[in-house]
């Protein structure tokens, strides 16, 4: 059980400013998902909760109280890698095990909440196996029970699905959002992953090179992003974004932009929409269509439809249309302003 | 998975064995054979001619008080050789493993002491503690400490064996260090979340995951310690003062070509034979099976 705050948040490595001051209050019990894609920092910040690296400047607190100085077995945190870390030479019993024994936890105690987190965790069988006799998915819940028997106050994962398959992955992500929520633990979890981080996120943080772009629930985020690299980023397909030359005047962007999501652009005869579009190719999908076409000045463009839509066939020249408030426009600088 | 290679006829595999087989062959069984064979005389002292006698060397060695001195000085000899250079290149290879900057500069470095022949190491230990000219010596009388390893036995023994295991520091600690770095940085970094302090940590985790390094540098220093660290010793102390630092192989060396006592020469370097290839046998049948993980 914990609050944790992030308070102006800066990380350099030599003279590389990775992470520019990220500030968030994250309260007890939250899930919170920091997305972005590679190379953003998400690791980096993650890291520094831990303390596995130094805070240049700015401050982590884990209840109100200033952890910059104190090390990661003080912090009272537990954390997933993204390999699973696990020990090699020790069994799945005593890898789970180790943080209790460290703590001088009673053998009965220890023993009892290794065997209940097997349980949860559908290890039972596998206890006195090493991690080379485990499957990646098995592993991946060795290092989830090894978090979790310790009881800490703060979980924290670093892309732990992002080894497992597609389908596998869909599963433990239920797994841990339910796992969290039944223990109740502040959790924060880092993924390049928009999927993973709309499904489990009470909140989410947008990272955008090293800069925290924007935070805030799932929905909110896709509905109402606040730059351009969010309404990009979040969202799959991605957001199609135009320039005053690609629209010629049916919208006025000065030297912005204009994003409108595949979902609420709909193909209509040719005359009867705003913008005229040749249509490239399409993907269907089955639940769902993409269909892919460029603008009369060659600017690609992406439109979803329903699966049970009728198909345009390619070559076919055809309108986009959309309504007037799915519009979102941003500024020469990629941030969002208001619909004029 | 078959991994074994399957070869069609006889020529190819009888090729590709043989100069292996002939080096062992040239340089390993015939001499060996030769010395099994010279152990069961007793030649006269001008060589002209020899008697058969059986066992009756190894009877003889096994009852005689120095032989079986210098079978404890060795097993001495070879432990503090091997914990020394063990025990010190582990530490400076955390030390390096610790600094990621500069650790190119600082490995050059200790690795130069490996360049360097045993019996030149000797010669240099032996300048620095000579009782009259050495440095060292000299350094430890201003303390009040009179430095004397050509007459005191203890301290014959530590010069031989600091002689011995200084060039073995470097290459122990290039195998230390490349052990360590192959140790995944996440599985250290979770031991700390885990609640591990440093000392913990490589308690539980750093050292049982380099036991294979240091298995195979066991074996090795061993064996070093045992027969190469000859010139050493015959350059410092010549196994004095009173056979205090007399190891087996150097006993062969002085019974056989100083005392002309060529059958129980031959004698010593079959039990010394007996000895290591055991030793590595039982090395390996037992320790090796407990470092893999
Ligand atoms: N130890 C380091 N020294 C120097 N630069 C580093 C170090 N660690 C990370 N960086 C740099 O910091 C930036 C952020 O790295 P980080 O690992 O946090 O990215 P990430 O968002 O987790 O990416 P990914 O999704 O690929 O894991 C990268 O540009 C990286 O090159
Ligand atoms: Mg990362």
């Amino acid at each position: 059980m914990a609050t944790i705050k992030l308070d102006a948040l800066k990380k350099s490595f030599g003279k590389v400013d990775v992470i520019h001051g990220v500030d968030i209050d994250i309260k007890d019990g939250e899930f919170i998902v920091i997305v972005g894609p590679s190379g953003c920092g998400k690791s980096t910040m993650l890291r520094m909760v831990a303390g596995l690296e130094t805070v240049t400047s700015g401050e982590v607190q884990i209840n109100g109280v200033g952890v910059n100085d104190k090390e990661p077995m003080d912090r009272n945190i537990a954390m997933v890698f993204q390999n699973y870390a696990l020990y090699p030479h020790m069994s799945v019993f005593d890898n789970m095990a180790y943080g209790l024994k460290i703590a001088k936890t009673p053998k009965e105690e220890i023993a009892e909440r290794v065997q209940a987190a097997a349980k949860l965790l559908q290890l039972e069988e596998y206890l006195e196996r090493k991690p080379r006799e485990l499957s990646g998915g098995q592993r991946q819940r060795v290092a989830m029970g090894r978090a979790i028997v310790r009881k800490p106050d703060v979980f924290l994962f670093d892309e732990p699905l992002s080894n497992l398959d597609a389908k596998l992955r869909v599963q433990m992500r239920l797994e841990i959002k339910q796992l969290q929520k039944s223990l109740g633990v502040t959790a924060l979890y880092v993924t390049h992953d928009q999927v993973e981080a709309m499904t489990l996120a009470d909140r989410m943080i947008v990272m955008n090179g090293g800069v925290a772009d924007q935070i805030g629930a799932p929905l909110e985020v896709y509905k109402n992003p606040k730059t351009a690299f969010v309404a990009g980023f979040i969202g799959s397909p991605a957001t199609n974004f135009l320039t005053a030359t690609d629209l010629a005047g049916v919208v006025e962007v000065g030297d912005g932009t204009l994003g409108i999501r595949p979902e609420h652009l709909q193909l209509c005869p040719a005359g009867e929409g705003s913008l005229n579009v040749d249509v490239l190719y399409t993907e269907a999908l089955g639940a769902e269509t993409l269909i892919h076409a460029k603008l009369a000045n060659g600017a690609p463009i992406t439109v979803r439809q329903d699966g049970q839509m009728e198909l345009p066939e390619s070559g076919a020249n055809l309108d986009v249309r959309w309504q007037a408030d799915a519009v979102m426009l941003f500024d020469k600088n990629g941030q969002r302003v208001a619909n004029a | 998975m078959e991994k074994r290679v399957t070869f069609k006829g006889w020529m190819l595999p009888l090729c590709l064995l043989a100069p292996q087989v002939i080096i062992t062959a040239v340089f390993f069984f015939y001499p060996a054979g030769q010395a099994v064979w010279q152990s069961m005389f007793i030649p006269d002292p001008f060589g002209l001619k020899s008697q058969f006698v059986g066992f009756g060397n190894f009877e003889f060695l096994l009852s005689d008080r120095y032989y079986r001195a210098a079978f404890a000085t060795t097993a001495i000899f070879s432990g503090l050789v091997t914990v020394v250079s063990m025990g010190l290149a582990l530490y400076l290879a955390v030390l390096a493993d610790r600094l990621i900057k500069g650790s190119g500069v600082y490995r050059t470095l200790l690795i130069w002491p490996y360049a360097v022949a045993p019996a030149v190491a000797g010669v240099l230990w032996l300048f620095m503690f000579n009782t009259r000219v050495g440095v060292v010596a000299w350094y430890l009388g201003l303390l009040g400490y009179d430095w004397n390893h050509v007459l005191n036995e203890a301290e014959a023994m530590g010069l031989v064996v600091a002689a011995s295991s200084w060039g073995r520091v470097s290459y122990n600690f290039l195998f230390f260090l490349a052990g360590l770095q192959a140790i995944p940085k996440s599985v250290i970094e979770a031991a700390a979340i885990d609640g591990a302090r440093f000392w913990t940590r490589f308690r539980t985790i750093v050292f049982p995951l380099l036991s294979p390094t240091t298995f195979f540098l066991l074996v090795v220093n061993i064996v070093y310690a045992f027969f190469e660290t000859f010139g050493v010793i015959h350059t410092i102390t010549s196994g004095g003062p009173q056979q205090a630092t007399t190891i087996l192989v150097y006993k062969v060396f002085a019974d056989g070509f100083v005392g002309q006592d060529l059958g129980s020469s031959a004698a010593q370097s079959v039990i010394l034979l007996i000895v290591v290839g055991a030793m590595t046998i039982i090395q390996f049948k037992f320790v090796e099976r407990r470092v893999h993980y």
